[in-house]
Order: C-alpha cells, then sequence, then structure tokens
C-alpha cells in the first residue's frame, strides 16, 4: 500500500537519511531508534511534509508528492511535541480539525462523539485542552489523527512524556486502532512496541539496520543475552567486551546483563532476549542490514 | 471558509495582550481627543445663545440680522461714545465692545460662507475659458480637464452655518492610525507563528484542505481584523468627538468648512468620511498583508517586526519628504488629497490623483497576495520551518 523506495535525505551537506526502502501493509510498524536516528525525518517524508533528497514515497502505486491531496485524505498524523490550541476545547479542536479534513458538517458532530469515545475523552470534551494531563493531550493528539478514518496513522513518539499506565492505555487503543490500517509508531521507548508491533524497523543515524517481527529480531539474539554476577564493579572491564545492556546492585553485588556476539563467560546465565536487547546491539554497534 | 476565518479569530483573540492593549489604546485614543480642545473658545452664555438661534440655514433673515447688527456696532465703535459698562440686558457678551466682535467675527464668517458661490463662479469661469483657450490648441486633455473643473465647481453654494472647527479637527484626527497599526502588528504576527508555537503546522500541512486553504483563510481573517479594528478606532474618534465637543452640520457638503474649499468632491462630510476611512482601510490592508508576508518570509517575529517597523517609518518619510506615487502611507492620512483638485494626464485623461494613489497601491497589495499564494504552493510553511531547524 505505501512505499518507501531508496529515500535519501540530505540537509546541505549532512545527509540525516540513506536509502531507504521499506513496504507498509494493514498492521503496527514500530519504528524505533535513538534520538538523532532520522526517525522524525522519515516521517515527515512518508507524511509529505519535507521532500526526499533522493528517492520516492508512493502510495498504492503513486507518488505522494503528485497527488497529495488524495494522499492527505487517508492519511492522519499525530506529530510530536504539539500543544494545539490551549484554549480550544476538545471538541472545538475536534470540531476545528473537521473542518480542516475536509469532513462534511453534517457529519462531523457524530464522528467526534464516537471518536471522543474510542479515546476516552467525552467527558472532558468542554474542558479547554490547555487544561488537560499530558495523557489527554496525547489521547487529543490521537483522536485529531483518526477522525478522518485514515488508512494510514503515523504517531511520533506518542507516548513521550506519560506515566506507565497511560502508555499501557495508550498501547491498547493503538492495538485496537491497527486493524484494516497501517499504523507507523515512531519512538525510541522499546516497550512501547514490543507487545503490540507486528513489525520492528531498527534507524540508526540514518540507516535502516534491522528490520521484522519482535519475536524474530528477539530469536535471532538467542544465546547472546545473559546475566553475570560478580562481587566488584567490572563494568570497565565487561564494557571492552560485550555490551552491557543493563545493571544491578544489589547487596553489593553487580549483575550485568550482556549482550555478546563471542563466546559467552562461564559463569554467564543465559536468559532469553528482550527487544531492548535487540536494540541496544545494534545501535550500539552501529550495524547495517 | 467562514467557519475558517472564526477559528483563526478564537486562536489569536484569546490572546488577553491583544485584547488588553486594545482596550488600552481605546482609553488613551479617548484621553487623547478630550485634550485637543476642539471647542469653541470660551464663549459666553449669550453668545451659545445666539448660535443656537443662528445655526442652521442661511435664511435672508437670518443674513439681514447679523449684517444689520455688524453695521450697527460697528458705528458705535467708530463713534467711540459707548458705555463699557456690563450690560447683560441690551447685550450678548454682557458689553457692547463684546457685542461688536462677536457680530464682526460672524460677519467675516458669513461673507466668506455667502460670497462662496462667487468664488466657484469664478473658478468655473475660468475653466470655461480655458476650454475655448485649449481647443483651439487642440490640447485634449486640458480642455477635458477645465470640462470636468465646471462640472465640479460648478452651481455651488453653502447653504447652512454651523460651528465646523471640531469637524475640522476630527477630520485632520489621524492619532487613531497609529494605534491601528501596532493592533495590526500584533495580530498579523501572532497569526502565523501560533502554529509554529503550538506546532500545529504539521498537523495542517497534512490535512487535504489545511494546506491549501490556510494561508487563504489566515489571509482572510486579516484583512477582515484590520477592517474591524479600522472601523472600531474611526467609529470611537466620531463617539468621542462628538460627545466632547458636539459636532453639528455633518450632513453639510465638504466644501462647507473652508479649508476644503477647494476639494473636487460634492459629498457630505459624513459621506467623505466614509470615503475617506474606507481609503483608510486600503492603505492598512496594505501593511496588514506587508506584515503577514514578512512573517511568512522571515518565520521570526523580531525580524518581522523590525522589518514591518522599518517599512512604515520609511513610507512615512517618503510621504512627507517626496511625491513618490506609491505610498500606502498617503492612504492613511488622505485629507490633504481631498483638500484641493489634483489630476494627472492618463492617456489625455484627467483622472484624480487620489485614484492613481488608491490604485498603486491596490496593486501592490494584489502582487503581495499572488507571491505569497504561489510561494506557499511551491514550499509550505512546515518545510521551511524544518529547514530552519524548527
Amino acid at each position: 500500500m505505501l512505499e518507501v523506495t531508496n529515500v535519501n535525505k540530505n540537509y546541505g551537506k549532512k545527509q540525516v537519511l540513506y536509502a531507504i526502502n521499506l513496504k507498509f501493509e494493514n498492521g503496527i510498524y514500530g519504528l524505533l531508534g535513538p534520538n538523532g536516528a532520522g526517525k522524525t525525518t522519515l516521517i515527515h517524508i512518508i507524511t509529505g511534509l519535507i521532500p526526499p533528497s533522493g528517492g520516492k514515497v508512493t502510495y498504492r502505486g503513486t507518488d505522494i508528492r503528485e497527488r497529495k491531496n488524495r494522499y492527505h485524505d487517508d492519511l492522519g498524523f499525530m506529530p510530536q511535541y504539539t500543544s494545539y490550541y490551549p484554549n480550544f476545547t476538545g471538541m472545538e479542536f475536534l470540531n476545528y480539525m473537521c473542518t480542516i479534513k475536509g469532513i462534511p458538517a453534517r457529519k462531523q458532530k457524530e464522528i467526534i462523539s464516537e471518536v471522543l469515545r474510542i479515546v476516552n475523552l467525552t467527558e472532558h470534551r468542554n474542558e479547554k485542552i490547555g487544561h488537560y494531563s499530558g495523557g489527554m493531550k496525547q489521547r487529543i493528539g490521537i483522536a485529531q489523527a483518526i477522525i478522518n478514518n485514515p488508512k494510514i496513522l503515523i504517531l511520533d513518539e506518542p507516548t513521550a512524556g506519560l506515566d506507565p499506565l497511560e502508555r499501557i492505555r495508550f498501547r491498547n487503543l493503538i492495538s485496537e486502532l491497527s486493524k484494516d490500517r497501517v499504523v507507523i509508531l515512531a519512538t525510541h521507548i522499546v516497550p512501547d512496541v514490543e507487545s503490540i508491533a507486528s513489525k520492528v524497523l531498527l534507524l540508526h543515524k540514518g540507516r535502516l539496520i534491522e528490520g521484522g517481527s519482535p519475536e524474530k529480531l528477539m530469536n535471532d539474539l538467542d544465546g547472546r543475552v545473559a546475566l553475570i554476577t560478580t562481587e566488584c564493579d567490572c563494568k570497565t572491564e565487561i564494557e571492552q567486551e560485550y555490551h552491557i545492556s543493563n545493571v544491578v546492585v544489589n547487596n553489593n553485588k553487580y549483575q550485568y546483563r550482556i549482550i555478546s556476539d563471542k563466546t559467552l563467560p562461564a559463569n554467564a546465565v543465559l536468559v532469553a532476549p528482550t527487544l531492548e536487547d535487540v536494540f541496544l546491539l545494534h545501535t550500539q554497534s552501529g550495524e547495517e542490514v | 471558509m467562514i467557519k475558517g476565518v472564526y477559528y483563526e479569530v478564537k486562536k489569536v483573540l484569546h490572546n488577553k495582550v491583544f485584547l488588553g492593549l486594545m482596550f488600552v489604546f481605546l482609553c488613551v485614543n479617548c484621553y487623547r481627543i478630550s485634550q485637543l480642545g476642539a471647542h469653541d473658545p470660551a464663549i459666553s452664555e449669550g453668545e451659545a445663545r445666539l448660535y443656537q438661534e443662528l445655526k442652521g440655514e442661511l435664511t435672508d433673515e437670518k443674513i439681514g440680522f447679523v449684517v444689520d447688527n455688524y453695521v450697527r456696532y460697528k458705528g458705535i465703535i467708530e463713534e467711540g461714545t459707548y458705555s463699557r459698562e456690563e450690560n447683560t440686558e441690551d447685550t450678548y457678551t454682557g458689553y457692547i465692545h463684546g457685542d461688536y466682535i462677536m457680530f464682526l467675527k460672524l460677519f467675516t464668517e458669513w461673507k466668506e460662507l455667502y460670497e462662496y458661490r462667487y468664488y466657484c463662479r469664478d473658478i468655473v469661469q475660468r475653466a470655461s475659458e480655458n476650454v475655448l483657450f485649449f481647443e483651439d490648441k487642440d490640447n485634449t486633455f486640458d480642455v477635458k480637464n477645465n470640462q470636468a473643473i465646471m462640472e465640479k465647481y460648478g452651481g455651488r453654494k453653502i447653504q447652512n452655518y454651523y460651528h465646523k472647527d471640531a469637524i475640522e479637527r476630527y477630520l485632520e484626527y489621524d492619532f487613531s492610525s497609529v494605534f491601528i497599526i501596532l493592533l495590526i502588528l500584533l495580530i498579523s504576527t501572532e497569526l502565523i507563528f501560533v502554529e509554529n508555537k503550538t506546532k500545529m503546522n504539521y498537523v495542517i500541512d497534512c490535512s487535504s484542505y489545511g494546506r491549501a486553504r490556510l494561508l487563504g483563510t489566515k489571509l482572510v481573517f486579516l484583512l477582515f481584523i484590520t477592517t474591524l479594528l479600522s472601523l472600531l478606532f474611526y467609529a470611537s474618534d466620531l463617539a468621542f468627538f462628538h460627545l466632547f465637543y458636539e459636532m453639528e452640520g455633518l450632513s453639510d457638503p465638504l466644501f462647507s468648512i473652508m479649508a476644503y474649499k477647494n476639494t473636487p468632491v460634492d459629498w457630505s462630510i459624513i459621506g467623505y468620511q466614509i470615503v475617506a476611512v474606507a481609503i483608510k482601510i486600503i492603505g492598512f490592508q496594505f501593511f496588514t498583508v506587508l506584515t503577514f508576508g514578512f512573517s511568512y518570509l522571515f518565520l521570526n517575529q523580531i525580524y518581522t517586526v523590525i522589518f514591518s517597523a522599518s517599512s512604515f517609518v520609511l513610507f512615512v518619510f517618503v510621504c512627507e519628504n517626496t511625491r513618490w506615487v506609491f505610498n500606502p502611507v498617503l492612504l492613511l492620512v488622505n485629507h490633504n488629497l481631498f483638500s484641493g483638485y489634483h489630476v494627472v494626464n492618463i492617456f489625455n485623461q484627467p483622472v484624480s490623483l487620489i485614484v492613481v494613489y488608491v490604485a498603486v497601491v491596490v496593486l501592490a497589495l494584489l502582487g503581495m497576495l499572488l507571491f505569497l499564494f504561489l510561494k506557499n504552493r511551491r514550499t509550505s510553511i512546515s518545510e521551511r520551518l524544518m529547514k530552519k531547524g524548527m
């Protein structure tokens, strides 16, 4: 449905994306990467906000920059760090979004009611957005993104600043919304995609370094993730040999969670890999696919 | 589009700074008008009473009354044997000399009003002679120009008498224009940066109608709010002037004010003021779009304010020191344009200079709008903001 073909992006002499090739069908795609990896730039290219320096993005076979308006009819986008209009009530804001998305006036009331119900903001619809909590603001962001029933829903760092409970609610909401549409979730928070994404795309320094289902990516690390316990703080020595994903200090014992390409030490205890391990391994080593 | 404009109103007019400033400016404007001293110099109760008797239509009876009293008092004063004691029963001012001065002033004023018809008749006479002269010379433009003069100034007479000092001050009052410009500057910059501040430009640029229509909607809103602000302040000017100085005779022709005796228009004073305000609004719209254009180009509030304010100052300087045909400030202080007959030769037709000034500014305004729309089609605001790292 949506295809990214050999997309490059540079700002002057600085290249921020290198030859990105992706195909999206219905389902949730987690676009993972550390800060500065190029996630937001890639998102902005996919949404048509900025043109690629090379390559193209096509929707149903046509370049999105050629059929821009019709592509945007099927697009819902929630950018990061958007404060919306603080003096608008939730209802007014969604009315405004209906207007700029071309939703006929006669359908707006019904659609807004449904969307507010989905994001659980019906009770707060007449409160000003400026008075919303962080979680409520993110939910109104989702609401405006889905109001036109988009085939493609793109969310950029949607859980930034949310507490764990809100993040769980958010993940559940995204899962519900992912039926019959492409959902692209750009984030650096691994647990946000681990449980809901059908495919994870790892971006690092502008390059797509890994892609696949979470299970596949974790299975690739089978036998390579382990725990080492020591009596002393040996982080420096361990770091020279292995990637450390976590350190726990308990009763003067140091437990290191390591990821290794080499033979594991004798005292290492194998554990099941997590997506966070995959993320850390690839971003710390800078591997390319 | 109307709904879109409503939402633009809501985006910026919640701004308490804007609303507060508007209120403060209205109060300052009111105070300024009250301090102008445009009412008649202190006149006695008797003078005020006489004015009430004489104001209105210049009838033969009233004219005879003024002339007779002027001649009588003149004779008394020339004789020199009049009483200098206060006499409130037989005089208006309380003193014979005071009455003489009062009737002298009235006589002089009424003479000018009455003889205005002869002044215009002389103009028409000269113009008709000019027509014959220029016809001989095959000078089409000057023939038409003088024919236009004959048409405009023929048959004029002033039929009413009112104190018009306050009206004259009102017509020349431009101080409120400063407040309008400041508010336009504030709201124009706010209108484009509100999307940047909230990051809503990314959302809008990803919507079907948003990118295509947002620029147009914002401009329509700005043009609307400029008109509204202008009408608000000019209505308040009229209200405050009337409140403090009680203006009468607004339905009299403009040429009944001696400072405008040469005006080419025969509109009523209030009719002229409506046109003058409309022309001022065109001038303000130019500055509105210019400021919006700077906002759009620079994407930086400080640069926008600096360039907009500098442009305004530059145009004021040009207005003061040159007769450059493109000068939107001239539209803001346009009473000078109506005080005399000024035309230019365009294809052998006498065209009013006012029309030329307005047309040039309107063309410049349309040019700016076209530029903005074409630029927005090529590169959205989001794209430009991202290039700037915003």
